[in-house]
Parts: C-alpha cells; sequence; structure tokens
C-alpha cells in the first residue's frame, strides 16, 4: 500500500481543528414526540401524531401479520380502527405520559387489548365458534398467549424503523452541513456493508476520493461520522423515551432482540 | 449534492443489530491487512517527522539521538530494532504512542499505537536492560498476549515482542529486567 508519509505528529496536534461539532447538538429534550402527540395544540399534536404514526405503523403491522398470523388485508383493517379509535378517538397517546413502562411496549399492549376486545366482540356478534375464524387465526391458545407475548416481527419492524429514520435524518444533515466527506465514508464503511454484506471499501481508496490527506485521516472521519449517526439514533429514541438511561436501555435492548434473532 | 436514498427496508436483524451498535470500537474500524499496512508505514516512518510536534528544540534533541553509534536511526523501525538504541528517544516514542492511544480520532488507529507503546518499552527492557514504564510484569504480559495474538504484526516486531516476554518471564516477580 503506497501510503503518503504524512506527519503524524502535527497531524496529532491539528485534529481537533477537523472534529465535527456534533456533540454539541444532542439532544436535551426527551420524550419530544410523544409529548407533543398528547398536548392540546391540535396543530402540533396532529403533526406530532403523524409522525408517530407513520413511523411506527409498519412495526405493529408486523406484530400483527408475522407475529400473530393475521392476513395482511385483516391486519390492515384492525390497524386502521386502532388507529382511528384509540390513537385518535380516545387520544391514547396522552395516556402514555401516565404509564411507566416503554413506550414501545405501551403501544403494543394497547394494540394487543385492541385486538383481544375485537376479537371477542366480532366472536359475539357472529357466534362464532372459538377458532379463531373471525380474524383469521387457527391457534386457539393464540388469544391466550396475545397479552403476554411480544413479538420479535414487531421489534425487528420497530428497530427498522429507527435505524431508517436515523439514517435519513444524518444523511440530510450531513448534505445541509455540506459534509458529504462524512456521509460518504460512513456509507462506504458501515452503511453498504450492512445492507449489501459487502467489504467495506479501502481507505486508501476514500482518501483518494473525498480528497483526504492519508487513509488515516479517513479512519477519523468515519470515528465522526459514526459518534454523529449514534447521536442522531438516540435523537431519534429520544423521541419517545423519557431520559437518557431510557434510551440507552431501548437502544440495548433491541439490539440483543435483534442479534438473537433470525 | 443530492445523493441516492438508502432503502434499509431489505437489511437483516443482525447487520440491524450492528446498526445499533453504538460502541465506536466495535464495528472494527479497520482491517487486519489495513493494519499491516499502517503498522509497516509507521515503522519506515521518520522519527523526527512524528516528533516534531514536540516543538524544535526536541526536534533538534531527536536529530542528535538518531546519530547514535551504531546504525543510524532514520525511522521508527530502524529504532526499535536497533542493537542499542537511545533510551530517550523510546521514552518520546512510547510517550507519543500514548498521546496517539488517547484520542480516539488520534492520527494512529489505537491497535497501531497500542503495538508502538509495546514495543517501546520491550526495546527499552530487552536492549537496554531499562524498564521506561511502571507496568508490573503480569499487566505487561497480558499486553504482550494480546499484541501477540495480532495477525497484522509483522514478523520482525513479533520476535521483538516475544524476547520483550522472554525477558520479563525470567525476569521473576517485579525485579529490574
Amino acid at each position: 500500500m503506497d501510503r503518503p508519509k504524512t506527519n503524524v505528529g502535527k497531524q496529532l496536534a491539528m485534529m481537533s481543528a477537523d472534529r465535527y461539532s456534533g456533540e454539541r447538538r444532542f439532544p436535551t429534550t426527551r420524550w419530544s414526540l410523544v409529548a407533543r402527540a398528547g398536548q392540546n395544540d391540535t396543530e402540533a399534536r396532529r403533526e406530532a401524531l403523524e409522525q408517530i404514526l407513520v413511523r411506527y405503523l409498519p412495526a405493529l403491522r408486523a406484530h400483527l401479520t408475522c407475529g400473530k398470523g393475521l392476513a395482511p388485508d385483516r391486519a390492515d383493517d384492525l390497524l386502521q380502527e386502532f388507529v382511528a379509535r384509540k390513537i385518535l378517538d380516545k387520544d391514547l397517546i396522552a395516556g402514555a405520559e401516565q404509564d411507566l413502562g416503554k413506550f414501545r411496549t405501551f403501544l403494543l399492549t394497547a394494540l394487543n387489548r385492541f385486538m383481544i376486545n375485537q376479537f371477542r366482540d366480532e366472536r359475539a356478534k357472529k357466534r362464532a365458534p372459538c377458532d379463531g375464524v373471525v380474524l383469521g387465526v387457527s391457534d386457539p391458545t393464540w388469544l391466550a398467549q396475545t397479552e403476554a407475548s411480544p413479538s420479535v416481527a414487531f421489534d425487528v419492524a420497530w428497530a427498522r424503523s429507527i435505524v431508517t429514520e436515523a439514517v435519513r435524518r444524518m444523511r440530510a444533515e450531513c448534505q445541509e452541513s455540506n459534509r458529504m466527506d462524512l456521509w460518504g465514508v460512513f456509507e462506504c464503511r458501515v452503511l453498504g456493508p450492512a445492507l449489501e454484506g459487502s467489504d467495506p471499501v479501502d481507505y486508501e481508496q476514500l482518501a483518494r476520493r473525498f480528497g483526504f490527506q492519508s487513509p488515516t485521516q479517513a479512519s477519523n472521519v468515519l470515528v465522526t461520522a459514526k459518534r454523529m449517526y449514534a447521536r442522531t439514533l438516540r435523537l431519534v429514541v429520544g423521541e419517545y423515551a423519557r431520559s437518557s438511561g431510557e434510551i440507552e436501555s431501548e437502544i440495548g435492548e433491541l439490539r440483543e432482540i435483534l442479534a438473537s434473532s433470525r | 449534492m443530492i445523493v441516492e436514498e438508502r432503502d434499509v427496508s431489505s437489511m437483516s436483524p443482525q447487520s440491524l443489530a450492528r446498526m445499533m451498535d453504538l460502541d465506536e470500537r466495535i464495528g472494527e474500524l479497520w482491517r487486519p491487512g489495513e493494519l499491516a499496512a499502517i503498522l509497516e508505514h509507521q515503522l519506515s516512518a521518520p522519527v523526527e517527522l512524528d516528533f516534531s510536534y514536540l516543538g524544535e528544540e526536541a526536534s533538534q534533541r531527536v536529530r542528535a539521538l538518531s546519530s547514535v553509534r551504531g546504525p543510524q536511526i532514520r525511522s521508527f523501525g530502524d529504532l526499535l530494532h536497533h542493537p542499542h538504541p537511545p533510551i530517550e528517544l523510546l521514552e518520546l516514542t512510547k510517550q507519543f504512542a500514548k498521546d496517539c492511544r488517547k484520542r480516539p480520532d488520534g492520527p494512529l488507529p489505537g491497535e497501531i499505537a497500542t503495538v508502538l507503546y509495546y514495543a517501546s518499552i520491550v526495546a527499552a527492557i530487552t536492549k537496554c536492560g531499562r524498564r521506561i514504564s511502571k507496568l508490573d510484569h503480569q499487566s505487561l504480559r497480558y499486553a504482550l498476549d494480546w499484541a501477540l495474538e495480532q495477525a497484522w504484526l509483522d514478523e520482525k516486531t513479533r520476535e521483538l515482542l516475544r524476547e520483550g516476554y522472554r525477558a520479563v518471564d525470567t525476569a521473576g516477580p517485579e525485579t529490574d529486567v
């Protein structure tokens, strides 16, 4: 590898100048999205609710289809009713303020209870036998399990929503701050390999592509980019977590679930 | 500049788990092949150039020390494998490596700085019979164990570290070597 003979000592002294000032932008407010979704200001509430629904409905849908075995059409119908009757009419998110548990669990529990009630109502109305015909569920033990079991499909889809949002925001921030080198290095070393299973792009190539003085400088940029991504990920989770401790435990819990799922 | 949006919907749960791993040290900044090349580069880098951040006076001192008896010391490799390396230059190397290690965004990958750090300590022990570190034997053995496990280490540095290991092993408990 033909490496430029850079003055490492001088580079060490100058390093601070190239550091991205991401740390200063660490969010100071938590629970912001959930709080806005529960407040009285109609416009702010509507916007916050929309964000929550757009971001996390795929996870709720995955829970119904993959976790509970509902047909996609039936899952969509149920979700639509859940949103209309519980989230909008009954102001479910405002109730999350009083709940001591995690928002992710809160939402899943609410959906499970809604589903059970729907199941019972429909069964009573149609006088259907307890065979799961109404909701398209064939396993009779399903009802008993529903309340207790969080589904991996739900957690995986939830994590996917968070990562999607963090990646989207990081890219936007890199564009706005004119630091596409950060995005480029992150994409070539972290995101691309995670998406495509490919080898990370060599630092030599990155140095040439983005005009860095040396491959080592490219690796320093990657450290900065990873910090920026970590901050953004925490920011996204922080919109529904109450404290920095809860943010860390939520990320850790999701990571463990993902790592152990197949 | 507009960049293409990346769709993470196809990402596997394991890849998502890695994307939720916020520890910078995990996720391997450098691959073994790259570390081998960087170590080779660092060992061939002029010592004078890397110590210039210490100021002009120190640079002059480094120049003077580099012309000791025996082969001339031009690079870190020359210094570490010199039959009689100046102890002061080894101390400067150790300090330089330590400064690099302290900075997660420093100019050398942590692994390289760590090897340079222990190699300077070991060179002082084996070639000068002096200790330039307050590390006890057990900690030094532990560190050398780690270094010797690195597949990207070049053979010459590996042999130097092995010599250091043997010297520490035969020196007995906490005696000066």
